[in-house]
């Protein structure tokens, strides 16, 4: 196979006095769909640069499968990158741009052509080869440029952002696209997104990336279920964070006293007596007249398939539940009793 | 109202500021084709005759010639140490960039006399005979400026992930500028070149200091001027005038249409 894996060892950055990337370790495995997911200026994009080989590490060793490719320019890493803007050659057609790496590669014109039309079939753009890439709709383009990275079949494929110039339908679509190509073509692929769903729906794993450091690492449903902090918490789905008091903790579960909840259980470790914050998914929180744990109605809201209630607990803190649709929805002003089923609260470590 | 009067106003100003540019040509051009010997009015007869003798003269024939063998050299070097020198600024950052930048455009703010007289001496120094290779070296000096703010803004509009693409996909650096970069300035190139063409054909001061025998066409009608009048001058000056209108509007229509 032709996968390669990606290792950083303390790969750091800065520009000039800003650390843009803190000293940082991570494997990406051969194979694996690896998504960096964070907010704009979180140092994402630029580990995907360093990997690329555009810029320069400050600190630490970048390894492409065994070797180490710290100080090869671009040209010379296993690598392909699709940028944001796709960066098709404007002046070229469609079959010379997904044609242009096996030009470098020194193929001959008609190897190359050949080799680009496959990939023109693959694409579903077989007889656009002759077009200029301004004649193509956002969506081929892409295409394109990945027919046009793909065709190299890089040790890695580096995406960045590859879906952000694209509208909400087409992405959802490509989204499920760019898996089935990723399970296609077996190689290993890293993407930067600030969209959480694209990177759940698109992902092995997810790194999430807050001011130059990896905050958490982990399977979609890892990260979505056993946020560690709040930040990933609230970056991936809705949450509300209440605070309370360790009890005990015994075989995995922790019994907190919170002021908004009352009891609450929680898988996890921690000492008793400590303080602490749990995250409450919408889906976690179940209205139960006959619990003693009170909470007033603000407004309820349709999102499609749930009723969004925003409730106010009798503490003041503000939380967010999902009632299924068919329930009835209480009044907004009144009152109503809540529970947290055990287990489906979050333990969060800062 | 009053921006009516002022829109009137300033069409006003438009107008006399262009009177007082091309009213002198126009002059000079109807009186190319007089009979007269000299310039007066009104005009005896019309001809064609001074036009004739451009072609048939040969020292105006041979000037001409040494101007469109020096202009387009001098064009040529100086788009492409231009274009050497506009890439490295928008892309490389070294110390005294600056510094560097401003030394580049320098010759734009000296007086052209004294950029002739001091490269006089310093060839004469430097042992070199005035001719007309060394007039192309001082003129392209005096056009690079032109050539490196050209294309610097246009290089500097083009989008780096182009060329990061190209070195991604296996392409040296040099590779890149040649199949992503020039491309892209294509007009630009074209403009640059015919912009510094217009400016090194019309070049006086430096071509005359750094020549002897083998003059110009600008060094030709200077002479002809200094040892008595010949209206050939007339209908030679209409001709250049009309061939570098023509090109310095080809070049900013380049300009401004932009490259593709």
């Amino acid at each position: 196979m032709r996968a390669k894996s990606v290792t950083l060892r303390g790969v750091s950055k800065s520009f000039g006095t800003v650390q843009a990337v803190h000293p940082q370790d991570l494997t990406v495995q051969a194979g694996e769909f690896l998504t960096l997911l964070g907010p704009s200026g979180c140092g994402k994009t630029t580990v995907l640069r360093m990997i690329a080989g555009l810029e320069a590490v400050s600190g630490g060793t970048i390894l492409v499968g065994d070797e180490d490719v710290t100080s090869y320019p671009p040209n010379r890493r296993d690598t392909s990158i699709m940028f944001q803007d796709y960066a098709l050659f404007p002046h070229k057609t469609v079959r010379d741009n997904i044609a242009y790496g096996l030009k470098m590669r020194g193929q001959s014109a008609p190897d190359r052509a050949r080799a680009a039309e496959g990939w023109l079939a693959r694409i579903g753009l077989s007889g656009y080869g002759d077009r200029l890439p301004a004649a193509l709709s956002g969506g081929q383009r892409q295409r394109v440029a990945l027919a046009r990275a793909l065709i190299l079949e890089p040790g890695v494929l580096l995406l960045d952002e590859p879906l952000g110039a694209l509208d909400a339908g087409l992405r959802r679509q490509l989204q499920i696209e760019l898996r089935r190509l990723h399970r296609d073509v077996g190689l290993t692929f890293i993407a930067v997104t600030h969209d959480q769903e694209e990177a759940m729906t698109m992902s092995d794993r997810i790194a999430v990336m807050r001011d130059g450091r990896i905050e958490q690492l982990g399977t979609p449903q890892e990260i979505y279920d056993s946020p560690q902090t709040e930040f990933v918490a609230r970056f991936l789905g809705r949450c509300s964070v209440i605070e309370g008091r360790v009890l005990s903790a015994a075989g995995g579960v922790v019994q907190v006293e919170t002021a908004a909840l009352g009891m609450v259980s929680a898988k996890g470790d921690a000492a008793p007596g400590a303080t602490l914050r749990l995250a409450l998914r919408p889906e976690a929180l179940l209205l139960d007249p006959a619990s003693p744990a009170k909470a007033r109605v603000v407004d309820a809201v349709f999102t499609g398939n749930a009723v969004r209630l925003a409730l106010v607990a009798s503490d003041g803190t503000a939380l967010e539940l999902d009632l299924p649709r068919g329930t009835q929805v209480p009044a907004a002003g009144s009152e109503t009793g809540l529970c947290v089923p055990p287990g489906s609260a979050i333990l969060l470590l800062s | 109202m009053t921006g009516a009067i002022t829109t009137r106003a300033l069409a006003l100003l438009f107008w006399v500021t262009a009177a007082v540019i091309y009213l002198p040509i126009g002059v000079m051009a109807v009186f190319s084709f007089s009979t007269a010997r000299y310039q007066i009015l009104p005009i005896p007869a019309y001809t064609t005759e001074w036009y004739g003798r451009v072609f048939t003269d040969g020292q105006y024939s041979a000037g001409f010639f040494n101007s469109v063998l020096l202009a387009g050299s001098v064009s040529l070097a100086a788009t492409l140490i231009g274009f050497a020198c506009a890439y490295s600024l928008v892309n490389a950052r070294f110390p005294g960039k600056t510094a560097f930048t401003m030394l580049v455009l320098a010759p734009l703010a000296v007086p052209l006399l004294l950029v002739g007289i001091a490269l006089r001496i310093w060839t004469t120094m430097l042992g070199l005979q005035p001719s007309l290779p060394l007039a192309g070296v001082g003129q392209v000096l005096y056009v690079l400026p032109l050539a490196v703010l050209n294309l610097r803004n246009r290089i500097a509009q083009l989008p780096k992930s182009h060329e990061e693409a190209a070195w991604a996909l296996g392409a040296s650096r040099l590779r890149a500028i040649i199949d992503v970069i020039l491309p892209a300035c294509r007009a630009s190139l074209i403009a640059t070149f015919i912009l510094c063409f217009t400016f090194a054909f019309d070049e006086f001061v430096i071509a005359y200091f750094l020549t002897n025998f083998s003059v110009t066409l600008p060094i030709k009608i200077w002479t002809t001027l200094v040892t008595g009048f010949d209206p050939t001058i007339n209908a030679l000056g209409t001709m250049v005038f009309a061939f570098s209108l023509i090109l310095g509007v080809t070049a900013q229509w380049l300009l401004l249409r932009k490259d593709r």
